[in-house]
């Protein structure tokens, strides 16, 4: 896979201000790059600004002041030949009223890569029926249906705002097989989460937004060379080695910290992205700069 | 090109079923409606007669729910991110709301006529059948009433893009409203610029324009003697003007539904 950080800017958001009605803004003066190729995990509590980000990136909302680029065109713009290069999963969505078969024949028609065996191959693996009504679905199929078709378009960026909802647990397992299967050099996968337990072992590069503000923003790579897990006899042990976030576990502490700190039982095992990311909303510029990823 | 007609036919698979099942509920209503005099005796009854009030009214129903999707969070991401531009959304929605819809009211209202006729003719009637078929000028009437329903349409295609809850309610409260300003607008230029030049109100003098008259027990009398010394010839044609009014207020507003969905956030 590309080095995602030296590869292609698809999508960029330069100064950004952005707020609802009689509401405090969401964003002052927001910069992201989104690079070609890899899964964004895009993390951050309830109410962070992760759906008005994808909304604002995809061209679904205009921001107020600064530029939203999209392929090189302003994002508002809504160009029809940009809008074939996308596909995006709201959270909130609704399904038109028509059958599996012919919501799979228009996608088709508009975007010209469009891969119907990838979407039969996707129906099948998560048990989708034959050819009913999507309206007829029951709430976790139809987004099984939307996943699939999004995924299956040939987009360059798949935008999945919290994809994970209404799955069950297989489901879930199969969705990650999924995106890492259609994921790729030439295809960016953007997953909007605040379910990180979800999307553990799929998403790299991994952006924190908290407070209008994108407070990390590293590869994996980037991450584990930059910080470590450990455990500790205590929190306050944990603290003095320099830790970014800590959690206690029965009796004993496991703390993110710098990989050059000192002290404590190196854990084996994935990074936990929750402590990550407690790590990122508390201590981000202490974090980012552990990683050295770019904000 | 292709981008226009997948628009189109995602459009179609939207509203297909919908709009067959309205305009033969509309028709299948109109000849029952018809056949109730039936009840004393069998006679040949034209439903086309009713076709241009239920297709404009029908059709203003159909046209204030075509932009449905941006009333739900949902499907406005859906439709404002479907991968074709503005002109081709729009006008896949146009052509479904005023061809496809004329279409299939066109086709119920003839298919009401056949059966209507082949009952008759079961109930033991024996007059000629054509009455049935508008005496043969259904198409006719059908092709008719798009003049007057398109100019309708384009007042609630822009209504239906521009308010984002009950559209047809609004448009129809904003016609009033737009329509009052101009009547008291006009009320009033008639009451105290153009008073002195009417009749039967001395308070303002008298000044008279031949074949130009109000007050006293004639009303307002505009013989059109004004008119035709105050403006060119060529909008002498009253049928002119009614077109070109009417083809000004479908173009503008089509236009205005154009701009406001290219504005649309979701």
């Amino acid at each position: 896979m590309t080095d995602t950080m030296t590869a292609k800017v698809i999508a960029g958001l330069e100064g950004v201000r952005f707020g609802y009605p009689r509401r405090k803004p969401l964003f002052e003066s927001l910069d992201y790059r989104i690079r070609s190729g890899g899964v964004v995990g895009l993390l951050g509590k309830n109410g962070a600004g992760k759906t008005t980000l994808l909304k604002l990136i995809s061209g679904v909302l205009f921001a107020q002041a600064g530029q939203v680029t999209l392929f090189g065109d302003p994002a508002e713009q809504r160009r029809a030949a940009t809008l074939a290069r996308i596909s995006y999963i709201p959270e909130q969505f609704e399904v038109p009223q028509i059958r599996l078969r012919e919501y799979i024949t228009v996608q088709a028609g508009y975007f010209p890569r469009f891969d119907r065996q990838m979407m039969e191959r996707f129906l099948q693996r998560f048990e989708v029926p034959g050819n009913e009504y999507l309206s007829e679905l029951s709430f976790g199929q139809q987004k099984k249906v939307l996943i699939a078709a999004a995924l299956a378009t040939g987009a360059e960026l798949v935008i999945l705002d919290e994809p994970t909802n209404g799955l069950d647990i297989p489901s879930k397992q199969i969705f990650r097989r999924m995106v890492a299967e259609a994921a790729g050099d030439n295809r960016t996968v953007i997953i909007s989460t605040h379910q990180v337990k979800d999307v553990e072992n799929l998403i790299d590069p991994i952006v924190v937004l908290d407070e209008g503000r994108i407070v990390l923003d590293a590869t994996m790579e980037q991450i584990t060379s930059g910080v470590a897990m450990r455990r500790f006899a205590t929190e306050a042990e944990a603290e003095q080695a320099g830790a970014l976030a800590v959690e206690s576990y029965l009796g004993t502490a496991v703390a993110l910290v710098p990989a050059t700190a000192e002290g404590g039982e190196p854990l084996s095992g994935a990074l936990d992205l929750e402590l990550l990311f407690h790590g990122a909303v508390t201590r981000g510029a202490q974090l980012q700069a552990a990683c050295g990823g770019v904000a | 090109m292709n981008r226009f007609i997948w628009a189109l036919r995602h459009e179609i698979a939207l509203h297909l079923r919908n709009l067959m099942v309205i305009a033969m509920a509309v028709a299948g209503s109109m000849m029952l409606f018809r056949m109730l005099p039936w009840i004393q005796s069998v006679q040949v009854f034209n439903v086309w007669s009713t076709f241009p009030a239920v297709t404009i009214i029908t059709g203003v129903i159909i046209t204030a729910g075509i932009f449905q999707e941006l009333r739900s969070p949902g499907h406005r991401i859906e439709l404002l991110l479907r991968p074709a531009s503005v002109l081709e959304k729009v006008g896949a929605k146009l052509l479904v709301s005023t061809v496809l819809f004329w279409l299939l009211m066109t086709l119920a209202h003839l298919a009401v006529s056949v059966v209507a006729a082949l009952l008759y003719r079961l109930a033991g009637g024996d007059a000629p059948l054509v009455g049935f078929f508008n005496e043969g000028y259904w198409l006719v009437m059908a092709l008719e009433t798009m003049p007057d329903f398109l100019p309708v349409q384009a007042l609630f295609f822009f209504g239906a893009v521009y308010f984002r809850k009950n559209p047809a309610g609004r448009t129809m409260l904003s016609l009033v409203g737009w329509l009052s300003t101009y009547v008291v607008a006009g009320v009033v230029a008639l009451r105290f610029i153009f008073a002195p030049y009417f009749p039967g109100d001395g308070r303002f003098g008298h000044r008279h324009i031949p074949g130009f008259e109000m007050g006293g027990d004639h009303g307002l009398q505009l013989d059109g003697q004004v008119w035709r010394e105050i403006v060119p010839g060529i909008f002498q044609n009253p049928e002119l003007l009614y077109n070109l009014l009417r083809i000004s207020v479908v173009l503008v507003f089509w236009a205005l539904a154009f701009l406001r969905f290219r504005e649309t956030e979701g």
